[in-house]
């Protein structure tokens, strides 16, 4: 029955298909063009943020388990500058997203401005939290001292981290908007930190919601 | 009252599996357990939504070429 | 190329082999551990007592952890996987090759980070590769290696944690976007499908892994009492001013990643196997839309599950049974998996090459494996075997050899497409019998020493009586450990060998049908993966991307 057999073969194609039209936007095919960097490039973005919602429900979990199996857990009083950071993020969020339609309505100065509105204004986010982290430091509520403080170290430095990787993408997008380097291939970047940041935000209404309600 | 309910479950071959889970179980207090079975559900229930969120948003790029 | 370039290559094929020989020096240092500890085990005595119970126990974490890690992960997905997921799917690299050689390096400096802590003051943890607190969570005062070891462990496994995370994101992206023209998902052969599946449990296990790991750093070194109750004693000191702690926590959260950690290891395997076996039984696999959809439900179950592992802990008997049910539920997809593997050979023209043998030698492992799983997944019987040697023998055989199996099946199969040779297929044969003769010796009687109560995590049995009778099968099973050891020497040889001066290799030497066989640039694919056989066609296999004809199914 072998001998019988072929022997191996390589495939003959004739020439490559032509690349695709790049419309700028993503709508090319195969993986020769934009689009599938595009479409790759948000599959990864949800992906990342799958895992980074595990994180936070692992945290979680661990949050209610500690506080109901022991006695020791104290309500944390929360620095009220929380408030003023939480609006702070939602406020360049909301730049963030004025910035894009500018962009789309093709007012490159005006993406710029509100861009690196948006982008200051996470920075000064990444600022009051560390004010925060310093006035509970100077009321004497440290990561040890109480079960509840341990889960406010935790959880908002978690975040902070995780912000941290959003700003980093804000500011690239920031200096290349700024070199007038944003062809095609950099709206994918504008539009995965721009949710990316958005997701954040989401995350951190549900930490304050956690951490007011049962911390 | 207690013991003597124990000594009366421990007689029976056939209860519970395990004399130190029954007894566990009993003793438990209700609302650690809740606390406890609430931390699992936390735990357990995201990643199977995500990992079929995940999975259907693989299978919707499926094409018929 | 310079050397930098080469070393921080962003080619798909040179990262799965920087991961394939990362993963072959963890399996090698992995197994002297074990060996040291199975000579420890049957000569407690020797060198005057020169391995102590700690340094015995910290033999155990580190052989656990690179074999679990190092090896078990990486090799099926992520070593396999970023050469041949690529070529499978007909994609001219993965979806981001600059994030791939960060996650190849970040393993890399896991690894260092790991071993590192053989040579710490201390040594290395002796918590085993599970780290429960409180032992893990005290310091240095649980004992040698408690200290900057444990630390440098868990500092590790958090580096790993980053690196498989950034893993999952290439593969899922890969997977989802850039399949060539053609290659729908039904298409796609059966280790794709496995690599997708195994990067989705990654992804949300080691998440968990990585939150519980800082935790448990925190108690360590910041003060803070996650895991640590009030009231501990170590070697007679009090444990001050940590409270309120609960070490049933960490349990939750590490099975939590624990359980997807296994179904990880095998489950690339069991994609391979089913490639290689309908290669080489010249039929298409049986069921092929059962066997992905068994996969995603054996690791969707695989979720829930957890539990198992602490069926001891004081749970609740409905927590007990609620896992208990799900977990011999995970028995049926795998069931399923295991007649369509028989199904897929029977009737076949069967070509016994060396990756055809493990592929049959894996199911054959599986099933024996899988067998003392479900003895395992009740908690009545449980109730006895937990913490025995039964246990050692399941894990052992369904992720040391199964797994380990489906890893060498996958070796003998592509190593021609890797390095354009092929193995020697009569060292490859001698390495498979002895091998496979060799690990039931070892870890079946290892089962009876389970069932006759013989402890796991206990360096010294002798001075306990009826332990102690049990030597002579301590000693069996040292010997079949050390031949089985001296056997992959052959396999070492051959790999090396065959590297350098192995026979060349045409494109397809097994004659088989999927992309990786192939050369073309841009590929169309017109054919399902398995189009073996097939009625009037002009040979016995149709390659992917042949031309259509009126037999080729959707």
């Amino acid at each position: 029955m072998m001998k019988n057999m072929p022997a191996a073969r390589d495939v003959v194609q004739g020439p490559p298909p032509p690349p695709p039209v790049d419309r700028g936007w993503g709508d090319g095919d195969g993986n020769d063009g934009r689009g599938a960097d595009r479409r790759a490039s948000f599959t990864g973005l949800f992906v990342l943020l799958a895992a980074t919602i595990m994180v936070f429900a692992a945290l979680t979990s661990a949050f209610i388990v500690r506080r109901g199996m022991s006695d020791d857990w104290t309500s944390l009083h929360k620095p009220p500058i929380l408030w003023v950071n939480t609006a702070i993020l939602l406020a360049s969020s909301f730049l963030l997203d004025i910035s894009r339609r500018a962009l789309k309505a093709r007012h490159r100065t005006k993406f710029n401005f509100w861009w690196s509105a948006g982008t200051a204004l996470g920075i000064l986010f990444l600022v009051g939290q560390a004010f925060a982290w310093r006035q509970l430091r100077n009321q004497g509520v440290f990561i040890a001292t109480n079960p509840s403080s341990s889960f406010f170290y935790v959880l908002t430095a978690a975040h902070a981290l995780h912000l941290l990787g959003g700003v980093t993408a804000l500011v690239y997008v920031d200096v290349q908007a700024l070199r007038l380097r944003l062809g095609p291939a950099k709206r994918t970047a504008i539009d995965i930190s721009a949710i990316y940041w958005h997701f954040l935000d989401a995350l951190w209404i549900y930490l304050m919601v956690l951490m007011y309600v049962w911390g | 009252m207690r013991i003597a309910v124990l000594a009366a479950v421990l007689t029976i071959p056939a209860g519970a599996q395990c004399v130190m889970c029954f007894r566990t179980a009993h003793a438990q207090n209700q609302a650690r357990a809740r606390v406890l079975n609430a931390g699992i559900l936390i735990l357990g229930a995201p990643p199977l939504v995500i990992f079929a969120g995940l999975l259907a948003l693989v299978v919707s790029k499926n094409r018929e070429w | 190329m310079t050397l930098r370039r080469r070393i921080f290559s962003t080619d798909h094929r040179t990262i799965g082999k920087q991961y394939y020989f990362l993963g072959l020096f963890s399996v090698l240092l992995g197994v002297a551990l074990s060996l040291v500890m199975r000579y420890h085990v049957v000569h407690p005595k020797a060198l005057g007592g020169a391995i102590s119970p700690e340094l015995y126990l910290s033999l155990m974490t580190m052989h656990g952890t690179l074999m679990v890690f190092f090896v078990l992960t990486v090799v099926p997905q992520s070593a396999f996987g970023n050469y041949f997921l690529p070529l499978q799917i007909g994609a001219r690299e993965m979806a981001f090759p600059r994030l791939n050689m960060f996650s190849f390096w970040t393993t890399a400096a896991s690894l260092a980070v790991l071993l590192s802590a053989f040579f710490v003051e201390g040594g290395a943890p002796i918590s085993g590769w599970t780290a429960y607190p409180p032992l893990s969570a005290v310091g240095r005062i649980a004992g040698p290696g408690e200290g900057l070891g444990q630390t440098l462990w868990i500092v590790s496994i958090g580096i790993f944690c980053v690196a498989s995370v950034m893993g999952s994101i290439n593969f899922v992206a890969t997977i989802a976007d850039l399949r060539c023209k053609g290659m729908t998902l039904m298409r796609m052969p059966l280790p794709c499908w496995s690599w997708l599946i195994t990067a989705l449990l990654s992804l949300l296990a080691f998440a968990v892994l990585l939150g519980a790991a800082v935790l448990l750093l925190l108690d360590r070194s910041a003060g803070t009492s996650f895991f640590l109750p009030a009231g501990l004693y170590f070697n007679d000191t009090a444990i001050q001013g940590r409270a309120g702690g609960s070490p049933l926590l960490w349990q939750h959260l590490f099975w939590f990643f624990g359980h997807p950690e296994v179904y990880i290891a095998i489950i690339p395997g069991m994609g391979i196997v089913s490639h290689v076996l309908s290669a080489f039984s010249r039929k298409p696999v049986f069921g092929y839309r059962a066997m992905v959809y068994a996969m995603v439900a054996i690791a969707f179950l695989g979720f829930v599950v957890w539990g198992h592992h602490m069926f001891m802990s004081g749970m609740s008997p409905y927590s007990a049974v609620a896992f208990s049910l799900l977990t011999l539920a995970i028995g049926v997809p795998s069931a399923i998996k295991t007649f369509n593997w028989m199904g897929t050979m029977w009737g076949g023209r069967l070509r016994f090459t060396t990756a055809m043998l493990f592929a049959i030698g894996f199911v054959s492992v599986f099933v024996t494996g899988g067998l003392s799983g479900i003895v395992l997944g009740q908690p009545a019987l449980d109730l006895y075997f937990h913490d025995t040697a039964f246990v050692v023998a399941h894990f052992h055989m369904i992720m040391g050899v199964a797994a380990t199996f489906g890893i060498f099946a996958g070796t003998f199969f592509w190593f021609p497409r890797m390095f354009g040779r092929t193995l020697n297929e009569r060292l490859g044969k001698l390495h498979f019998y002895l091998t496979f003769a060799g690990v039931y010796a070892l870890f079946i009687p290892m089962h009876l020493l389970g069932l006759a109560g013989t402890p796991r995590r206990y360096s010294d049995f002798t001075s306990v009586d009826f332990l102690g009778a049990l030597m002579p099968l301590h000693r069996f099973i040292t010997h079949a450990a050390y031949t089985v050891a001296a056997a992959q020497l052959i396999f070492v040889v051959n790999l090396f060998w065959s590297l350098k001066k192995g026979p060349r290799a045409g494109v397809n030497p097994w004659e088989a049908t999927t992309l990786e066989w192939t050369d073309a640039a841009h590929p169309v694919v017109h054919h399902g993966p398995y189009e073996y056989s097939s009625p009037g066609a002009a040979a016995d296999f149709t390659m992917q991307t042949d031309a259509p004809n009126i037999r080729s199914e959707a």
